[in-house]
């Protein structure tokens, strides 16, 4: 007979023997634990937490299950792809572990479903995210629920886990983060020799970004800032005659095929060209003619809608583009961008997660891949390159995972966060500098918060009834009256300028006065974001507004000594 | 089944890029997937750790592996071991296939087999499979039992790896008689373009650029190659022919370079000062492979020894005695063939290639004709490597490497050796090195007592714990150690050890699973060094230390 009983507790006794406490099982037991991002790393975390014995488990992903998941996000199979990873997730390892209650949300952590209240009930937050702006979010919200937060991260054979309390140590903010760029691609070859479709694709996106975008001096075709859409734009703003309508068609028209012209085809004859002359042993390009280009421009609206693209998008499966029809969607997408252009006046960035600018880069890709004779992709792939979604190893998610939990058993033994350490795990020597027998896992000691850190240092929390108080009331009640700020202005995260003082001292600006005035903090949608307070002498803030129910209006700074 | 492990083939060389890649594929390549994909992994003990190091290599596509263990699944495995079930647990199915059925869920494309024998038994039925590269992961506790198996590896050439945790700790070990790294993906691109010694194809090319009567924007696109062979040879012809070498040489030739340019801004110019030490730069082969030159194992003798043995480092052995070959009539190392992006037009960038790609071409060619030449004298077909496995040796030449390990019977017999090892990671300050020594004694431990110390047999979790009589022991048994290392530091080990009794906390097990995995990896593939010997890793510190046990 096995004398092993049935209970539960047979998953403490290791906890408790090595901690050798009761108590530590027991707040393991009772933690509520929010996992943010099932993917990678997010799976090893999970079944961990799991199999050390926590309870309450609360999962927030977005994402459905692709097929290049699978090779490393071991609690997916084959059949699961296309569905949610935070259902399927809380599915397995509910069955798996009966002791375990987990519960999902399908939904990105930065919509304001998740208000501060629902961070709040949570012992500790894991994040296993794979962008730095959701990254961000989660450091943010945690810093104004003052609750402690595990980062991870994962990306080749390098991993790090980052333990935060805003306030008492340094947080993901505190050292601002290099852009991830493609320097390891030679400009030349993304220019005049491209040898794989990234090549293609990183081009692609250049190109987005010298039409649309912020034109840095690091993109390889910022020589060519005359077609950005503004200069073009003001070149044709003179002939002002002609009906508008007629005016906005014959504009795009002419300005697709001017764009077209000379990305596809005259950049490509000079490219030939060049390599004549160099006895490459290359075939010849395949150069896009004139007629097809006219083809195209007559009837592409008819031909697709958003709707069918985003469905292609989404399909790993479907086939690539041939080059007559990313001609098309490159046509069709080019005139969806102009009008968006129009209508904003600002600059456009590219979004992996936005259909048209994916069709665009494509069809932009397919296009040029095309022309080199390389294989091209499709859409579903493009996002993964264009996301620059850096993979991950599944031994190193697997260290990651390992260490964050056990991290966060040590936190709830009693450790403070600023006694823990930063981990760094480099599973392969790292480059310079380096000593043969380097240690695979290293421990950092958590530094103090930056001096400059807005998030650790000038965060307003703001408690009030949202559906009553005037967003007025929150400017001069709050803000001046209470904290003693001279805001001059505040403004949400997606641009809305909520309020903005005049350079004359004449209280504010019309526009929006009336408007704040009456309506509530709920009307304007205000409340449970993240809000950027510039006071008047240049200092920033964050605030975020905490909607409670029949609740004076209080304002405090978190972290003031 | 390509889309699945897209992302962790690595990008091929651009040059020889022939085949589809992908963005994000520098892990290890098409090489390294099909190696991979020829491995067989037996897993001697399907603990926790155990079946997390198969989970890690099982995802990404490794050929085939066997879960070996004569035991019952138990209620206790339950909480720690993710690839076990209730029903097996109700059922008291053996482990071996429990674990098996778990497993192989998770990549229909592996071959999964399960073994319910003891190992001892397996040890004594074990028959090589055809075709497939086998490595050993042994994950027991019993130390006779990691002796034998290890024992049994070394004998047949088999790689070993070695993965338990226990407690807060977790450990890895790699024993090998001999492993070669192919690449160990360290770059020395100074070495690679031969610019102290420019071959004639090279100097041939620099001819087309006429620095002094080009005009400013041609001028400002002469790739830095070509401006360094041009000032090495400005440099020796004013100097009757003599390279240049002290620091003095240098920095004549950077007021050289500087006089050239034509604006303070000239960014070609500026990268031929930055790289102005390849014309002077070292003398090849470097230490390490000068003593692979100088092995035993590179003499057509040996390598006929070899042939004989079916010795699993053969074809590196035939590949090193050819380069050696070349090295010895040419005195230099084949060309790599590459060439780093510079500035510089397309035109001269695609030409400069062509120059490199071309010479190396001709070098590899060189090799080829000695590994044909060796294979025939030690009695091989002449085509038993083919040119392309000679290319890509070549390629790498400047990255290969050659480990030897000791064996697990060195390390517990031969005292010097640990205080050696150890004594390098003390001077260092690594304290968890005292892990080592302590999980020693644990070991032995268990051997004479045949539990943990600090193990509870009764199962009653609410009884207070009374580690003294098990520390006590330990101490005694630390005893043996008093030479290697300070016995009252390794005190407090001692302790942390008696707390661990038999447990083993799934995130340790779990990230010593996934150290152990990226190790077999590294061993399969043939690409970056492996760890030097005993990996320890302390969750108390989030630190961990490496124990070298190995030349």
């Amino acid at each position: 007979m096995d004398n092993e009983c049935q209970d539960k507790n047979n998953i403490y006794e290791g906890i408790q023997k090595c901690f050798g406490s009761l108590q530590v099982v027991e707040t393991v037991r009772q933690s509520k634990i929010l996992l943010v991002g099932v993917g990678g790393v997010g799976s090893e975390v999970l079944k961990n937490l799991a199999f050390s014995g926590f309870v309450n488990i609360h999962l927030v992903d977005l994402d459905t299950i692709s097929v290049s998941n699978l090779n490393r996000q071991f609690l997916f199979r084959s059949e699961d792809v296309g569905k949610w990873k935070a259902i399927v997730a809380k599915e397995r390892i509910e069955k798996l572990c009966p002791w375990s209650q987990v519960s999902a949300s399908v939904d990105n952590i930065r919509s304001r479903k998740f208000p501060l209240e629902f961070f709040k009930q949570f012992v500790a937050v894991i994040c296993a995210l794979d962008n730095h702006k959701a990254r961000l979010y989660v450091n943010e919200v945690c810093a104004f629920a003052q609750i402690p937060m595990f980062e991870t991260g994962s990306t080749g054979y390098q991993g790090q886990v980052i333990p935060i309390l805003a306030g008492s140590t340094e947080c993901y903010s505190c050292e601002p983060k290099p852009q991830q760029q493609n320097e390891q691609i030679p400009v030349c070859t993304i220019r005049h020799r491209p040898e794989t479709v990234e090549h293609c694709i990183v081009w692609a996106m250049y190109l987005f970004d010298v039409l649309f975008g912020n034109l840095e001096d690091s993109n390889p075709l910022s020589d060519e800032k005359d077609y950005k859409i503004s200069y073009l734009a003001s070149d044709s703003v003179s002939n002002s005659e002609t009906k508008k309508t007629d005016l906005d068609e014959d504009w795009e028209n002419m300005t697709c095929k001017r764009i077209f012209h000379k990305f596809f085809i005259e950049d490509l004859q000079s490219i030939q060209e060049l390599k004549k002359d160099t006895f490459l042993s290359l075939s010849t390009l395949k150069i896009p003619s004139k007629e097809q280009l006219n083809n195209c421009l007559l009837n592409v609206q008819q031909k697709y809608s958003i709707e069918e693209l985003k469905k292609e998008e989404q399909n790993p499966h479907q086939s690539v583009w041939t080059s007559e029809k990313a001609c098309e969607v490159f046509i069709f997408c080019l005139k969806q961008l102009l009008r968006k252009w129009k209508e904003s006046q600002s600059i456009l960035m590219f979004d992996e997660n936005d259909t048209i600018s994916l069709a665009f880069v494509t069809a932009a890709s397919t296009l040029r891949a095309e022309a080199f004779g390389i294989v091209p992709k499709n859409s579903f792939d493009v996002r993964g390159a264009a996301g620059r979604i850096i993979p991950a190893l599944s031994t190193t998610n697997a260290v990651i995972g390992g260490v964050v939990v056990f991290q966060l058993l040590r936190f709830l033994s009693g450790s403070p966060v600023k006694d823990l350490y930063n981990a760094r795990l480099s599973q392969v020597p790292r480059p310079r500098p380096r000593h043969q027998d380097e240690a695979i896992i290293s421990p950092e000691v958590i530094r103090s918060p930056v001096e400059e850190c807005i998030i650790c240092h000038r965060l307003i929390l703001v408690s009030c009834d949202a559906t009553k108080v005037t967003v007025m009331q929150f400017i001069e009640d709050g803000l001046k009256g209470q904290l003693k700020l001279d805001p001059f202005s505040v403004a949400t995260d997606s641009g809305f300028i909520i309020y903005e003082a005049e350079q004359d001292d004449q209280a504010i600006s019309t526009a929006s006065s009336s408007k704040i005035d009456t309506q509530t903090i709920a009307q304007l949608q205000l409340e449970e974001q993240p809000l950027s307070v510039l006071d008047d002498s240049g200092v920033n803030y964050r605030a975020w507004i905490k909607h409670q129910c029949d609740v004076a209006l209080t304002t405090e700074l978190i972290f003031r000594e | 089944m390509a889309e699945r492990y897209d992302r962790q083939i690595r990008q091929v060389d651009v040059i020889s890029s022939e085949f589809e890649t992908t963005f994000f594929d520098r892990f290890w390549g098409e090489h390294g997937q099909s190696a991979l994909k020829n491995c067989s992994v037996y897993l001697l003990e399907a603990s926790a750790t155990g079946t997390e190091t198969l989970k890690n290599l099982i995802l990404p596509g490794v050929g085939s592996f066997t879960v070996i263990d004569d035991k019952e699944t138990k209620w206790r495995d339950l909480g720690r071991n993710f690839f076990v079930d209730q029903d097996a647990a109700t059922s008291h199915l053996p482990r071996a296939e429990t674990t098996r059925q778990w497993l192989q869920e998770l990549n229909d494309e592996v071959l999964g087999h399960s073994l319910n024998i003891s190992i001892d038994s397996f040890l004594e039925e074990y028959k090589p499979e055809d075709g497939l590269f086998p490595v050993f992961v042994c994950c027991s506790l019993d130390e006779q039992i990691l002796w034998k198996t290890s024992e049994f590896c070394w004998r047949h050439q088999i790689p070993f790896i070695y993965a338990v945790s226990c407690g807060f700790f977790g450990f890895v070990r790699i024993a090998i008689p001999e492993h070669c790294v192919w690449d160990t993906r360290e770059e020395l691109v100074s070495q690679e373009l031969r610019l102290s010694e420019p071959f004639e194809e090279l100097e041939q090319y620099c001819n087309n650029f006429p620095l002094e009567s080009m005009d400013d924007t041609n001028h400002s696109l002469v790739p830095y190659a070509v401006i360094l062979v041009k000032a090495l040879k400005a440099f020796k012809d004013s100097h009757q022919g003599r390279r240049p070498e002290s620091r003095e040489d240098q920095e004549t030739i950077r007021a050289l370079l500087k006089s050239w340019m034509r604006t303070a801004t000239e960014e070609n110019f500026v990268e031929a000062l930055k790289h102005c030490h390849f014309i002077k730069s070292s003398i090849e082969p470097n230490e390490s492979l000068q003593r692979i030159f100088n092995d035993s194992n590179a003499e057509v003798e040996s390598i006929r020894q070899k042939v004989y043995s079916k010795d699993r480092n053969l074809e590196f052995w035939i590949l090193v005695a050819a380069v050696k070959q070349f090295f010895i009539e040419e005195h230099k190392l084949p060309l790599k063939g590459s060439v780093p992006d510079m500035i510089s037009d397309t035109e001269s960038f695609v030409g400069l290639q062509r120059v490199y790609k071309k010479r190396a071409e001709k070098e590899h060619w060189n090799v080829y004709r000695h590994v044909e030449n060796i294979c025939k004298q030690v009695g091989l077909e002449t085509n038993f490597l083919s040119p392309c496995q000679v290319f890509e040796f070549c390629r790498n030449i400047r990255s290969i490497a050659v480990m030897r390990y000791y064996s697990i019977q060195e390390e517990m017999t031969n005292g010097s050796i640990l205080k050696d090892a150890l004594g390098s990671c003390l001077a260092r300050n690594e304290q968890d090195a005292y892990l080592y020594v302590a999980f020693r004694c644990y070991l032995k431990f268990y051997q004479q007592q045949g539990r943990f110390p600090g193990q509870v047999m009764d199962g009653n979790l609410t009884s207070p714990l009374d580690y003294e009589q098990d520390y006590l022991q330990l101490v005694q048994l630390a005893e043996e150690y008093s030479e290697t290392c300070d016995i009252e530091k390794l005190q407090v080990y001692l302790k942390e050890m008696c707390r661990c009794g038999d447990s083993e906390l799934h995130s340790i097990a779990a990230l010593t699973g996934g150290i152990a995995a990226q190790e077999v990896v590294k061993i399969i593939t043939k690409q970056f060094q492996p760890l030097r010997g005993w990996f320890i890793f302390n969750g108390a510190r989030s630190t961990s230390v490496t124990i070298p046990l190995c030349t």
